[in-house]
């Protein structure tokens, strides 16, 4: 029975170790939520290091700055880290920092799921990167067709850890989609019906039931690999009648739906920060939930716009063609509502709103004209597998990244208690934003121009050479402003400005209880009557105000039952990691693996999950 | 989201009273069940004898795919109780098992081996 | 599993997380299942060597342990009347009949498995085997994971932990194995009974 009588207020200072035990046997969502933002932030310079070397080698023809194994396994990394660590990373934290605040929820439905996914996210990315190690990083590319991923063409330990370190990435999220799923559908404040709910908490809603069916599919073509490698089974072996098409089948129906699992959490955050700056309220809100649930199920529709080249037949390509034109319908008027949110709005020109307006909208515009180019099968044919495509989906990933940073100058200081330096935030804008029109820029114009992607280097004297050099300069403009916002969180810990509880005059329920939160985060759950709840406390819900909300009542603190501190979620996604480690292993030792004696790695991990789960099941809970 | 069932939050008084729906009333079961078992075993005698009944192939495919699909039914409905959930528990599992249909038929035809 | 077992808690929808978590779960099976069994039927007779499915299927054998794990779906489904009903002796009998009939069932898979493989067909010798191995073989893993719960359901109620109060559980459990039984209705139809 931990009760909080006596963690609330002055901590007794404790002794190192202790503080580090808090951490890592924690199951409070916030902490979970910083744990996943520093983790995701370390891969966040570690992908933008390998874009930098990307970029190094490709600013001059014929460069010899790295060879050609490198190169595939810099970009290969460069893919995979910023897709299933720092977009993926970024969304869990964003979830678990905002989505049981917003539902005015103590915690999530499942806090050591809650840990255990945790975990799983960094010892799963650990051992995605453990590759390095042995000079054998994945180089098939994140989408690693088959049958470049079988042991006869890439035999190195490269591979395998795609494989494994996927597979345990994937169970982290699943968990995690779960427990949130879980959360926002039983966990909501009394009176917040699914239409009072806020725009971010429906977009993790929709994100999650995309992320548990749009994973298992990857899983079974991961484990068809896996049993190629290790096995010898035939699922991608063409000499046996294998077709290897049907692992791109497999990996789009995940892979495009991830697309939209990476993109709604950064319009949720837009549709957030638009109308605490614009000082009035999300211009059509069921328009914005109901287009985000069409972008999510057409998401489902749409997966082999990917596999125009591989001939899959005029009538295939006519209906994906169509539906792909289609879900063009719901983003655009996924805009309109932004825009008509500024519209006549009280517009406060703070940071967030510069990420989120400018930074997102504008450039996500150009992501989504490009993209709608590639639906018409014949203009495809030309430019796919050219560096329009790479600028293409940058374009839409770009934003997204700047929608993350609005959500952290807007909701950071909730966590920290103080507000980042707005003279930086804009220097760090201005910096990102030109850096990146700068690098996706010239490489729409070098695709046009026909300069064909993944390839290590170019010849010279094709007309590609000065937009490269531009690229190249744009990427470390974009680099230098991530130095900045690092600047800038460190600055404002140590000497930013105090937030307050609510220095934004919100209008959702975060911004009810203290900066930060007490690990409660309610004092009392509070009784939703408005979608605008907080904005209907301080103003009526006609405008007049009404006065001030309440500030969390510490008497009745005592009484509230908080889970209690566990490591077994640590100690089962341990063991996970360790097991599919193992089986990485077991790959012969002419390539670096153990032979036989992985499967010893793999029982151990085995045994240390199932010892975790066993303990997990049987503790209390509070 | 089911919006309807929502709109009446509860406290539960014990975890084992949690989430019973329509047919938390305590009344044995057992009958109901058995009666449900008769026909499952029934149904899959009838699918087995297909195998050794010399039947045209297309009528042997309809007829195995209506059968396996009412027994998928009775289980889901009966056995695990969906039938006497609310709208929300239908939603989700109904929605990932439609899903899941559909990508296996789409799989098949792009593959050419839908028919035949 | 204890997680949300509060004197008193609040739900927004009046059901409780974990069933509510189970339902998601087993919606996400469906597509795990689902990719399996595409992979199945997408290979389906594609195999460029023997032996085939009609060669080496005995199906009056593996008819009775598809009989057999249908009928624990009824014990199953006893186990959950009986504890709802407060009467924990029939509870264990029915849990204990079912984990029964699931050993069973894998017991037998692994006769058919040893049997193939004396055949000929292994995991390598062509696609046929391939599928028909991995998609068997990760419902046969299921269907283990769901006997360890029964069991620990039992070794649960031989410590004197599992009452009325833990019927949910039961529940839960119970949802997961009638999960298990309804993949195995889809894969006897799909993989043994449809003419190839």
């Amino acid at each position: 029975m931990a009760t909080v009588g006596r963690a609330v207020g002055v901590f007794p200072r404790p002794g190192f170790f202790e503080y580090l035990w808090s951490w890592l046997t924690t199951v409070d969502h916030k902490r979970i939520g910083i744990l996943y933002g520093l983790t995701t932030t370390a891969y966040l310079l570690v992908g933008g290091l390998e874009a930098l070397l990307i970029r190094i080698q490709l600013a001059h023809p014929e460069s010899r700055f790295l060879d050609p194994d490198t190169y595939n396994q810099i970009f290969t990394m460069h893919g995979l880290t910023m897709i299933f660590l720092v977009a993926m990373g970024y969304n869990a934290t964003f979830f678990n920092l905002v989505v049981p605040l917003q539902l005015g929820a103590r915690d999530v439905a499942f806090p050591r799921l809650n840990a255990f996914s945790y975990w799983g996210f960094l010892f799963g990315s650990l051992l995605l990167n453990l590759g390095w190690l042995w000079g054998q990083a994945p180089g098939v590319g994140w989408f690693a067709y088959a049958n470049l991923t079988s042991v006869q063409y890439t035999p190195g330990l490269g591979t395998d850890f795609y494989v494994m370190g996927l597979q345990v990435l994937g169970i982290s999220s699943i968990a995690s989609a779960l427990n949130f799923l879980v959360t926002i559908i039983n966990l909501r404040a009394p009176g917040m019906t699914m239409f009072k709910l806020p725009v971010f908490s429906w977009m993790t809603l929709v994100v999650s039931v995309l992320i548990i069916t749009a994973f298992p599919p990857f899983t079974v073509g991961l484990i068809e690999v896996m049993f190629d490698r290790l096995f010898g089974t035939n699922f991608f072996n063409p000499a046996a009648g294998g077709n290897p098409v049907l692992w791109q089948h497999l990996f789009w129906v995940f892979g495009h739906p991830e697309v939209y699992i990476l993109v709604l959490p950064a319009m949720g955050i837009v549709s957030e920060v638009l109308p605490v700056f614009a000082r009035k309220p999300l211009f059509g809100y069921p328009f914005v939930v109901f287009s985000g649930i069409f972008i999510g199920f057409l998401g489902w529709g749409v997966w082999a716009h990917h596999m125009f080249a591989v001939g899959l037949g005029p009538v295939a390509n006519s209906v994906f063609a169509i539906t792909t034109m289609l879900i063009a319908v719901p983003t655009g008027v996924k805009v309109f509502n932004w825009l008509g949110t500024l519209w006549g709005g009280h517009i406060q020109l703070k940071t967030p709103l510069y990420f989120a307006a400018l930074g997102f909208i504008a450039p996500f515009i150009i992501g989504g004209v490009t993209g709608v180019m590639h639906p018409v099968v014949p203009s495809d044919y030309q430019q796919t597998d050219t560096y329009f495509v790479v600028a293409h989906f940058h374009y839409v990933v770009m934003p997204i990244v700047a929608a993350f940073f609005a959500g952290f100058y807007y909701w950071l200081p909730k966590y920290t208690g103080r507000l980042l330096d707005e003279g930086l935030g804009k220097v760090h804008f201005w910096l990102f934003f030109i850096g990146t029109n700068l690098t996706f820029g010239s490489q729409i114009i070098v695709g046009f121009l026909g300069m064909p992607r993944r390839n290590y280097t170019y010849p010279a004297g094709l007309g590609w050479e000065p937009w490269n050099l531009l690229s190249t300069i744009g990427a470390f403009l974009i680099g230098l402003s991530v130095v900045v916002f690092v600047v800038n969180v460190l600055k404002s810990l140590r000497s930013g400005q105090v937030a307050g509880p609510d220095p934004w005059d919100g209008r959702t329920l975060e911004w009810l209880t203290s900066s930060p939160p007490p690990v409660y985060n309610f004092a009392e759950i509070p009784v939703v009557r408005h979608r605008d709840e907080l904005w209907a406390r301080k103003y009526g819900a006609h405008g007049e105000r009404v006065g001030a909300h309440n500030p969390p009542n510490p008497g009745s603190e005592l009484q509230i039952h908080l889970p209690r501190p566990s490591y077994y979620p640590l100690v089962a996604a341990l063991g996970i990691a360790i097991g599919f480690l193992g089986a990485v292993l077991i790959r012969p030792a002419e390539v670096g693996g153990l032979g036989p004696l992985g499967w010893a790695v793999v029982v151990l991990g085995a045994l240390i999950t199932v010892g975790g789960l066993y303990g997990w099941a049987f503790e209390p809970a509070e | 989201m089911a919006e309807r069932t929502e709109s009446r939050p509860v406290r539960h008084q014990a975890a084992g009273e949690a989430g019973k729906g329509v047919g938390a009333e305590l009344h044995d079961l057992t009958a109901e069940y058995i009666r449900v078992a008769v026909v499952l075993a029934v149904v899959t005698l009838i699918e087995v004898a297909t195998y050794y009944v010399a039947l045209a192939r297309g009528l042997t495919i309809g007829v195995l795919l209506v059968l396996s699909a009412l027994k998928f039914s009775l289980v889901v409905l009966y056995f695990m109780h969906l039938k006497f959930e609310g709208r929300l528990l239908k939603y989700v599992f109904s929605g990932p098992l439609l899903l899941a249909v559909v990508v296996v038929i789409a799989l098949m035809a792009l593959f050419g081996v839908l028919i035949g | 599993m204890a997680e949300v077992a509060h004197a008193e808690h609040y739900t927004s929808t009046g059901i409780d997380h974990r069933k509510v978590l189970m339902w998601l779960f087993l919606g996400s099976e469906c597509l795990f299942f689902g990719s399996l069994i595409a992979t199945y039927q997408v290979y389906r007779g594609q195999s460029l060597v023997g032996p085939h499915p009609h060669e080496i299927f005995n199906i009056a054998y593996t008819s009775i342990s598809a009989f057999v794990l249908l009928m624990s779906s009824l014990t199953m489904a006893l186990a959950v009347n009986s504890i709802r009903l407060g009467n924990l002796p029939a509870t264990r009998v029915w849990l204990l009949l079912t984990a029964l009939q699931g050993s069973i069932f894998v017991g037998g898979q692994v006769f058919e498995f040893t049997t193939f493989v004396a055949h000929g067909l292994s995991l390598q010798v062509n696609l046929f085997g391939t599928t028909f191995f991995v998609l068997t073989g990760f419902h046969g893993a299921h269907v283990t994971v769901g006997i360890i719960m029964l069991f620990s359901l039992l070794f649960a109620s031989v410590l004197g932990r599992l009452g009325p109060a833990q019927a949910l559980t039961v529940e839960i459990v119970g949802l997961y194995w009638h999960f298990v039984d309804i993949v195995w209705i889809v894969i006897f139809t799909v993989v043994y009974l449809l003419p190839y």
